[in-house]
């Protein structure tokens, strides 16, 4: 199952994480600033995986900002995981227009929406486009 | 207005890029003050601060009361936002969710499905077990649902419950599984994918629904979907070898025809794992299994050969599972391997080092290892330890069975020595003892190659700049293990001929040459006085104590191996080794003042016993008179004890060949000093003493003498004499306590009959012990084991005794051979080792020393070093010692704790049992699981009312109408259990997990609680049934 789904900055700042399995704050912290140091000392030549205390890091980078998914060791399909993080950023692309990193920071509200349309409990929901985002702009109609 | 929200929060706190934690506190005050208020609108935008608040690292655990407040707001978009906060900020320790209970079972019901859906989504994230156990209907209901929104997220959430609340398991299950035939394809996948992760936990809840999972994987096209179907079956292969067989074909037929790589990879992936269980059960394979081997791996070499890193990395992943069950297929693509190793990216070389040490044959190792010791230079970090310690591993792995060149491993770890920072020093340092100690014939080499080390001022500087900061790291385990090496076997520095030629005899070997080589090459004592001067230098003075300990030992080792090399040279030969034995003496003197008290102890020891000895005199003789008075003493002693007969040999030899007369005296002392250091070190299994037969009459608890000291003086000398006279006597003496010298009258006895509880060999404080046990200690138990019924005529045998030695070795599985080409190995292997030719010493003759009888003298000689010793050294022990260092009763403090707080591990209630314990059953075990419960609860309520509580008996009461109401399901064997108390509870798992230790475990636990008796042999009874299946 996916374990924490972060979206962290090129200066190591948290733009949106949430976790399927709980961690303190003091842990939470401790991780993010790890992992986020081990994704900007590798290339673009190296590959999009790292095992890291126990489980495995996929991440991908957009522009500025590192999508970064923590799944368990070996239970996981790798490439499904990179291929869910591309669809998630299509999503975000969609609903806001050219998604950019201060989109999803100044909506952090419905940033967490769509991902939680997208991951429940860890596990993939749902990954066509158009039904994650059915549910939030019939929302949005109603709430403005 | 004072109104801030979100969007100015942050824009604020970008503002206050200098001063963010002020602002942060600042705008918590606020938050806190707008959380009280009763605008709900206000109390919203404070939820969501809070919620982003939190993803900076801000600690808002206060706020959850307010958070549950605006859940219950009118509006949803209010809701929604608090519903996310709880999702994000709740735990499992956050007592106020209980509070959200019949707010979510509202919600649950609501027309709305977004409504639904998204309490449905904060509660598969904040859910506690309480939640989960008075919800879980709620949303197993939901399953029904028209629509497929709500389902899929019902299934999902179903399973965050059950990980809570696993007794929930059985209850919903059914319903779960009918979502397997959906009509809509998404809540099929949900349910795949909970269905994965369950099955992960306890794969033979759901071998039952192979079938129906079989018929999707053939039939659908949701690549999604089809990965864990993949998985889920790859999952319940072990249960069920039978499945690998059929699940060949159509996964084959996937690999070939999909065009996505990750589904690709899946099930060449799940291939792998089915791989080992395809044989059918007469052992023949399938016939398909080849080309569906060289389809997998063509396939994955096209990936290790991608451009793309992730598809390369994924590769080597593949190919090393694929090594497992057909490693020749794989090791046809080592050069493809070799060239990752080159690769930028660290997890790919790291996949390709754990690909190449599968491969390793005995053929290609040396091939491999020179490769990866060209790498082992550049690399760093994790990556380099990982590469050395796969070196060792391939080398190493089975007892060397891939190793056929001794010479060449010990200099491929010296090599390894000299990286920089010298990563895993404590592996190599065991690797170049255990390589030493086992291989007589590479001792020589190995020997030659250390006291390279030893020389080599680079190292110990490197060890100055970086001292020991780990455990496994650093130059000092190199020289530790380098001084040992190179001093215990300091007798086999020189090169001969004719040790080069006979494989054998050592010894005997330099005996021959060493006067006709004296002249052109230096002196044995020369090359040891340089060693010595190396170990025992000031800068060793800062080096870790366990080295500097093993130094001092050590130096004294090389004292004893020069009496040995100078004995064919007569007086002058003696004068060198007093000569040397005096500067090591002036040496060791500033260790006598170390700090560490192991190191103090050593070097006082070892200059007392010089002293002793007359080697060496002390500078400062305060005690001069006391001194002169022992010392003669002791040569009366020495007189005494060695009568006419027991001088060696070889002393008697140089007094007749006309040198000084005097000497002879000096010279058997000397000699004494030699044989404390003789005999070689012979293995010792850690579990010999468990082999060792108590000698009837011994009784270990019986004290041997009233008083120590007269235990000392009289009896033990006299108890002692007769024994080694008889010929069977084995003693030990013990570097750790002078006053425990102990003898064990017993017959034959081999190695490990020792008084210490010799349980951590590997310390280094205990292979000196060892290596002070097995030299002070019998000369007659000797040797190796398979000499020891020849020993009643061990004294006849003099001559013969080296030879026999090694033949022995060669019977005895623990040394390995060297296949002849080990000693002959060429220098240049090693260029950073100097090496010099040097004139042989020759050896005293071995069997005269070995001779018994002698032993006492040597024995108190130890002994009243050993007072002396240990009473210079206590004024400066008292001081060194940290306070509390007496105070040890620190095991009864754990135990006090344990009984104290009542939890020892085994003691599982309730709330320990995870969903791997959850048994879902079949209809039948299911009522005769049910009739069980049924017979216990009936009994229980008569025999046992006193015991079961009203709540306990309220539950089995709801637990036994439930089950009766739907047949099919049942808690099993786990959820009878709940109905029993917790101690009952404890004992069924016990008996499920090891049904071995069942005894032990039964009286434990009746011994705990002796008025759960009757219930638990209740469960006993139950147990058979509950284990069919």
């Amino acid at each position: 199952m996916i374990k924490f789904v972060l979206m962290v900055n090129k200066q190591g700042q948290t733009r949106l994480s949430s976790y399927y399995e709980w961690l303190t704050i003091e842990e939470r912290g401790a991780l993010e600033a790890e992992i986020i140091r081990k994704c900007l000392a590798r290339t673009e030549n190296q590959c999009s995986f790292m095992e890291n205390r126990g489980y495995k890091v996929v991440y991908r980078r957009y522009a500025s900002l590192f999508f970064i998914v923590g799944v368990d060791q070996d239970e996981e399909n790798e490439l499904g995981i990179l291929e869910f993080i591309h669809c998630l950023v299509e999503t975000l692309d969609k609903y806001f227009s050219n998604v950019c990193e201060l989109d999803i920071m100044f909506n952090l509200e419905k940033a967490h929406f769509i991902l939680n349309e997208m991951v429940q409990n860890g596990h993939v929901v749902e990954a066509n486009k158009a039904n994650v985002l059915k549910p939030i702009t019939m929302l949005d109609s109603i709430s403005k | 207005m004072f109104e801030k929200s979100l969007q100015d929060l942050i824009k604020g706190i970008r503002n206050h890029k200098r001063d963010q934690s002020s602002y942060i506190s600042k705008a918590m005050v606020e938050i806190k003050k707008e959380l009280r208020s009763t605008d709900k609108h206000l109390k919203y935008l404070a939820v969501q601060k809070i919620t982003y608040l939190q993803m900076l690292g801000v600690d808002v655990d206060f706020a959850s009361f307010h958070i549950i407040e605006v859940m219950s707001a009118p509006r949803f978009q209010h809701r929604r936002a608090s519903m996310l906060a709880a999702a994000q900020i709740f735990d499992t320790n956050t007592e106020v969710v209980l509070l959200t209970t019949n707010l979510i079972k509202k919600d649950l019901q609501s027309q709305n499905m977004y409504e639904a859906g998204a309490v449905l989504n904060c509660l598969s994230n904040i859910a506690t077990r309480e939640l989960a156990r008075d919800l879980i209907e709620d949303v197993a209901s939901m399953l029904n649902s028209t629509r497929p929104f709500i389902r899929k997220k019902a299934v999902l959430t179903l399973y965050k419950l059950y990980v809570r609340y696993p007794q929930g398991l059985p209850q919903t299950f059914d319903r779960l599984r009918l979502r397997l035939d959906d009509s809509d394809m998404s809540v099929v996948s949900c349910t795949v994918n909970v269905i994965c992760e369950l099955s992960r936990k306890n794969p033979r809840n759901f071998l039952a629904l192979a079938p129906q999972l079989f018929q999707l994987l053939t039939t659908s096209s949701n690549n999604w979907m089809l990965i864990k179907i993949v998985k889920l079956m790859s999952s319940l292969l072990p249960e069920e070898p039978r499945l690998a067989r059929k699940l060949l074909e159509p996964l084959a037929k996937i690999v070939e025809s999909t065009q996505a790589k990750s589904l690709l990879y899946e099930c060449i992936h799940a291939i792998t794992q089915a791989l080992p269980y395809t044989a059918r059960p007469d052992g023949s394979q399938p016939k398909v299994v080849p080309a569906i081997v060289s389809l997998c791996a063509a396939k994955l070499r096209d990936f290790v050969k991608d451009p793309d890193q992730n598809l390369k990395y994924l590769g080597l992943v593949g190919l090393v599972n694929l090594m497992r069950s057909h490693p020749r297929v794989v090791a046809e693509h080592k050069e493809m391997v070799l060239q990752c190793l080159m690769d930028d990216d660290v997890t790919v070389r790291m996949r390709a080092l754990e690909l190449l040490t599968g491969m390793v044959t005995k053929r290609n190792l040396i091939d491999i290892v020179q490769k990866l010791l060209l790498h082992v230079e550049t690399a760093e970090g994790a990556y380099r330890d990982e590469l050395i310690d796969k070196i060792v591993y391939v080398c190493s792995r089975e007892k060397y069975a891939f190793l056929s060149n001794f010479a060449w491993y010990v200099s491929v770890l010296v090599q390894l020595a000299h990286i920089h920072g010298a990563p895993r020093g404590k592996l190599l340092r065991e690797q170049l003892i255990d390589v030493a100690v086992r291989v007589p014939d590479v001792r020589p080499f190995a020997a030659r190659a250390m006291r390279g080390l030893l020389l080599d001022r680079r190292l110990a500087l490197r060890n100055m700049q970086a001292p020991l900061e780990t455990e496994d790291d650093g130059v000092a385990h190199t020289l530790f293990a380098a001084s040992w090496i190179a001093c215990e076997y300091a007798t086999l520095i020189e090169p001969t001929p004719a040790s080069a030629q006979s494989s054998v005899a050592e010894d005997q070997g330099e005996e021959g040459t060493g006067e006709v080589a004296s002249n052109e090459a230096r002196l044995p004592t020369e090359v040891f006085l340089e060693m010595a001067s190396a170990m025992l230098s000031d800068a060793s003075l800062s080096m870790a104590p366990f080295v500097q300990a093993a130094f001092v030992h050590n130096a004294l080792k090389l004292v004893s191996a020069s009496v040995d090399a100078e004995l064919p040279f007569g007086s002058a030969g003696q004068d060198r080794t007093k000569n040397f034995a005096a500067r090591v003496g002036t040496m060791l003197e500033p260790f006598a003042r170390s700090e560490h008290i192991t190191v103090q102890d050593r070097a006082v020891n070892a200059l007392a016993l010089l002293s002793r000895l007359n080697l060496y005199v002390a500078p400062t003789s305060a005690d001069a008179t006391s001194r002169k008075v022992t010392e003669e003493a002791d040569d009366l002693l020495l007189d005494a004890d060695l009568g006419p007969s027991d001088v060696p040999h070889a002393s008697t030899e140089d007094a007749g060949e006309g040198g000084a007369g005097s000497s002879s005296k000096e010279t058997s002392k000397a000699a004494l000093l030699q044989k404390l250091f003789a005999d070689e070190l012979v293995p010792v299994s850690t579990r010999a003493q468990e082999k060792v037969r108590r000698p009837a009459g011994l009784d270990l608890n019986k004290p041997f003498h009233f008083t120590a000291s007269g235990f000392e003086e009289s009896a033990m000398d006299r108890a002692l004499d007769e024994q080694l006279s008889a010929g069977g006597g084995a003693l030990r003496v013990s570097f750790r306590d002078p006053k425990s010298i102990i003898s064990i009258p017993s017959g034959p006895s081999p190695y490990g009959m020792s008084v210490e509880d010799s349980d951590a060999s590997s310390d280094e404080g205990d292979l000196m012990l060892l290596d002070a046990q097995r030299r002070s200690g019998s000369r007659n138990s000797k040797k190796s084991k398979s000499s020891k019924h020849k020993k009643s005529s061990k004294r006849d045998r003099t001559t013969g005794a080296t030879s026999a030695a090694s033949e022995s070795r060669a019977n005895d599985p623990f040394y390995l051979p060297s296949n002849g080409q080990a000693v002959s190995s060429p220098e240049n292997d090693l260029p950073e080792v100097p090496m010099e030719h040097l004139a042989p010493g020759s050896l005293g003759e071995e069997g005269e020393l070995l001779d018994g009888s002698s032993s006492t003298t040597l024995r108190d000689l130890l002994s009243q070093s050993m007072r002396e010793g240990s009473a210079q050294a206590s004024i400066v022990v008292e001081d060194a010692m940290p306070e509390g260092a007496l105070a040890s009763d620190d095991d009864d403090d754990a135990d006090a704790y344990y009984r104290k707080h009542g939890k020892r591990k085994g003691a599982l209630n309730d709330d320990d049992l995870t969903l791997a314990d959850i048994r879902l059953m079949s209809p039948e075990e299911a009522a005769a699981a049910e009739a069980e419960e049924a017979a216990r609860a009936k009994s229980s309520a008569r025999k046992s009312s006193k015991t079961a509580s009203a709540s306990s008996s309220k539950k089995k009461k709801s637990k036994s109408s439930k089950s009766s109401k739907s047949r099919t399901a049942s808690l099993g064997e786990a959820g009878a259990a709940v109905a029993a108390d917790a101690a009952g509870e404890a004992s069924v798992k016990k008996h499920k997990k090891d049904k071995k230790d069942k005894k032990k475990k039964h009286k434990k636990s009746s011994s705990s609680s002796s008025k759960h008796q009757h219930n638990e042999g209740k469960v006993d009874n139950a147990e058979p049934l509950l284990l069919l299946e």
